[in-house]
């Protein structure tokens, strides 16, 4: 069975691709406030897991009158009208004449259903009337939808004129209707058309379910932010403690500007889970501690003091193996003990003077010096609160519109509040955990809780 | 400088790679050189090439598919003053849970890295040693232990001379009180048995198990929805429109005109309209005020009769056309205007007001205007756009 197929149709400028936009989910759709944009018939298949239909964005009517003369003066009957309107559309003269008509009418006549679109705020005319005509000609199952572009002032009178003519009328904003309505909308659409309504229904479903993994990818995403802002830090090994001091302005700046691009890839991975490719955002840089410099030893393959005296003891303990090895075991394991404890030793008294040595001329030890991670408890919060503001703008945020998406951050604590109290809990929890920079078993999940 | 957190999942531990080259030095090395006649037990070296192999990646396997992974590296990682869990780059190969595979295929290269030591030290040590291979049991005789060195050889069946030889097997059977060895000479000849055994069950099956793994964490890697999201994200080109050049407007109208209301503008409108325009016009009529400017008036619109557009088209006065400011310029205007002349005035109200023109709306009329020079569009200077 064919895809359900939808022509979005009417007066130019009146939100035809903004409809198709928002329903398609597609925000690479021209939409523009000077008329005749759109100037050919272009086919958007939305596709999803078990489904898809296709939406057709036209250009709007531009000689509505004079295409109904000439339709009128080939169908004489109503049987012959449909005919008609396939004749228009092949005719070799209507396509020079009539290039808009002929774009909007040619996938009405390869079976896409109607959905012609009015402008609530502004008045009926009666130049609307040939259009509706026309429409009416094609025998197409139809819908109207209003879109109050500014207002709804204008709404009724609409209605009223609409049902005159078309089987189903909806007011329909393709900037404000949130998923829900627009789920609505295509259920809706499934009653145009009998057969397609099995279809339809697995696209809701299907977009239903879509919905929900992108809630859980969006956790996913934040829980990945939160580590690896949270256990960022930027080292450079240096030989003394005056050239640590030295490089620290370079440490911070290079710090920052991590923390601060880790954030936007984050923002950029949720913006194209929710395919909004072009949208900009405007969000203040977060504000970051600035007393985060540190300067540790290091050792023999920049080893920390820790690591070394436990390296030292294992080869120490190898070299003991092998000598009860060979003595067949008649050592008692001596050697191996004795060796580790050898090792251990050396590497505690000995640590301190390998950062001066030398070998042919290289350092076998130096200074660490490090920016970050930050281990303030309130950071993980800052994050959270950040991330959740852009998630409710963007995951709600309708394909149609082009304009910056400003984002002030909002109370953390509120949300937090209306968690079950063993959430909360476990939110703290990990938040704590973050901050001394150690793992958090599934925190995606515990995260999930407060984007729902 | 170091940033954290470029995670290259693939890349090896050189440290974890050459404890395992050592190992596998250490004990060829340990099993090779044998006894003062420099005797080796044929079945200590299948311990060592075949056994081992076969079981630690049996354990690595079961223990990281069933488990939490018990391999080398994974053993490594858990002593407490060398543990790097803490290090962002663990952190990352958690976060794309790599981290339980990353450990076995850090093991699966150290055991490559034993394997080829192994190799390497037994072909040494044939060049320059002679390395005599003998076994001994207690329990078993050679027809006990021949089929099972034919089913070990099996998968080098194509290769004659690495297949076991049962007179070969009986010569080399040793026993350290009697004197066994017909013939020196044929000790060292399991050679090439032993050289297979290693190709195969060390070598060969541990770099499938490498491979395969390199590749599943590759896998995983670039299947991750995270990757694929960055991979998504290069932006898809957008047409952007070209601005196009926009007629002047002129706030004046040169009487004597012929009316033409287009878009239905109520009649108190238009009156109030003009009368703004004209400093005298106050104490005049609607009436007498549309009588100034308009000679004649006509109807052209699309509901108009075909007589009425027949009147219109062959006019040749100055126009006037009236239409609504918002409704956008359609094509039966436009096919309209090009065979007049005169002065085109949008126009926006609510109710009965006049209100200012929207920007937008005027720059479409100003768009449309621009390609016909016969028209100039008329604007009250009151219902500019405050925009």
């Amino acid at each position: 069975m064919n895809s359900p197929k939808f022509a979005v149709v009417g007066h130019p400028n009146k939100g035809k691709s903004s409809i198709v936009a928002t329903l398609s989910h597609n925000d690479s759709i021209e939409i523009s406030k000077r008329s005749g944009t759109t100037q050919q018939a272009q086919c958007f298949e939305i596709k999803t897991t078990h489904s898809s239909y296709e939406l057709f964005d036209t250009p709007g009517f531009q000689r509505p009158s004079k295409v109904l003369a000439w339709l009128k003066n080939q169908a004489k009957s109503a049987d012959k009208r449909s005919q008609a309107v396939q004749k228009f559309v092949d005719d070799a003269s209507c396509q020079q004449l009539f290039p808009d008509e002929i774009e909007l009418l040619k996938p009405l006549t390869a079976g896409a259903a109607i959905l012609y679109v009015v402008d609530g705020s502004r008045p009926f005319g009666i130049e609307y009337e040939a259009e509706m005509e026309i429409l009416q000609w094609t025998g197409a199952p139809s819908m109207a939808l209003i879109n109050p572009i500014e207002n709804s002032q204008y709404v009724e009178e609409w209605e009223r004129v609409l049902v005159q003519y078309f089987r189903t009328v909806r007011v329909f904003n393709p900037m404000e209707a949130d998923f829900h309505k627009q789920m609505d909308l295509l259920n809706v659409f499934a009653h145009l058309q009998p057969q397609w309504a099995q279809k339809l229904k697995l696209v809701t479903q299907d977009l239903e379910l879509k919905r929900l993994e992108q809630s859980q990818q969006c956790s996913i995403i934040l829980a990945r932010l939160l580590e690896d802002l949270c256990h960022h830090k930027t080292t450079q090994k240096v030989l003394s403690k005056a050239q640590a001091n030295l490089v620290e302005p370079l440490l911070k700046n290079q710090y920052l500007k991590w923390m601060v691009n880790r954030e936007q890839k984050a923002i950029q991975e949720m913006l194209t889970l929710y395919s909004h490719y072009h949208t900009q955002i405007h969000i203040e840089d977060m504000s970051l501690p600035h007393d985060l410099f540190d300067c540790e030893q290091w050792y023999l393959w920049g080893l920390t003091k820790n690591q070394l005296m436990t390296s030292a003891a294992i080869t120490g303990a190898a070299a003991g193996s092998a000598i009860d090895l060979a003595l067949a075991g008649s050592s008692l394991m001596l050697g191996a003990v004795g060796g580790g404890m050898v090792g251990l030793a050396s590497a505690w008294l000995g640590a301190n003077k390998l950062v001066d040595m030398r070998l042919q001329g290289l350092p076998i030890g130096g200074y660490d010096a490090s920016f970050g991670p930050i281990s303030h408890q309130n950071f993980p919060y800052v994050v959270i609160g950040r991330f959740l503001t852009l998630y409710q703008k963007i995951s709600t945020r309708n394909h149609a519109l082009r304009e910056i998406l400003d984002i002030n951050p909002i109370d953390l604590k509120e949300k937090i509040n209306q968690l079950e109290v063993s959430e909360q809990k476990k939110l703290h929890l990990s938040c704590d955990k973050l901050s001394h920079q150690k793992p958090v078993e599934d925190l995606n999940k515990i995260l999930l809780q407060i984007l729902n | 400088m170091n940033n954290t957190f470029d995670l290259h999942p693939l890349k090896l531990s050189w440290l974890i790679v050459s404890i395992g080259a050592s190992l596998g030095f250490i004990l060829s090395w340990g099993s090779l050189t044998g006894d003062a006649q420099g005797r080796v037990n044929l079945f200590h070296l299948l311990v060592v090439y075949m056994l081992i192999p076969i079981l630690s990646i049996i354990v690595s396997l079961g223990s990281a598919l069933f488990g939490k992974g018990l391999n080398l590296a994974g053993l490594l990682y858990a002593i407490p003053g060398l543990q790097r869990k803490s290090s962002p780059q663990w952190v990352k190969l958690r976060q794309y849970h790599l981290d339980k595979f990353w450990l076995l295929m850090q093991s699966q290269a150290a055991a490559l890295a034993f394997s080829i030591a192994s190799l390497l030290t037994f072909v040494f040590l044939l060049l320059v040693t002679d390395i005599n291979f003998i076994w001994r049991s207690t329990l078993l005789d050679a027809t006990d232990i021949f089929p099972f060195l034919q089913w070990i050889a099996k998968p080098w069946y194509f290769w004659q001379q690495a297949q076991p030889d049962f007179t070969l097997l009986t010569q080399t059977q040793d026993s350290r009180l009697l004197e066994t060895h017909n013939v020196a000479s044929n000790l060292g000849l399991w050679w090439k048995f032993i050289l297979a055994t290693q190709l195969f069950y060390s070598l060969f099956l541990r770099s499938i198990v490498f491979v395969s793994l390199r590749v599943w964490i590759h896998l995983t890697y670039e299947n991750d929805f995270e990757i694929k999201l960055q991979k998504r994200q290069i932006k898809p080109d957008i047409r952007e429109p070209a601005s196009p050049n926009q007629s002047i407007i002129t706030h004046q109208l040169i009487p004597p005109l012929v009316l033409n209301n287009w878009g239905q503008v109520p009649r108190k409108l238009i009156s109030q309209n003009l009368r703004s325009t004209q400093a005298d016009a106050e104490n005049l009529s609607d009436e007498d005020l549309m009588t100034r400017y308009f000679i004649d008036e006509m109807i052209s619109d699309p509901t108009a009769t075909e007589a009425q557009q027949y009147n219109t088209i062959s006019c040749t006065q100055k126009q006037l056309v009236l239409t609504r400011a918002w409704e956008p310029p359609l094509g039966e205007l436009e096919d309209f205007l090009k065979l007049g002349c005169g002065y085109l005035c949008p126009m926006d109200w609510q109710g009965e007001q006049l209100q200012s023109l929207k920007q937008s709306d005027l720059e479409e009329w100003q768009r449309l205007l621009e390609q016909l020079p016969n028209w100039t569009l008329f604007v009250n200077k009151e219902y500019l756009p405050h925009e």
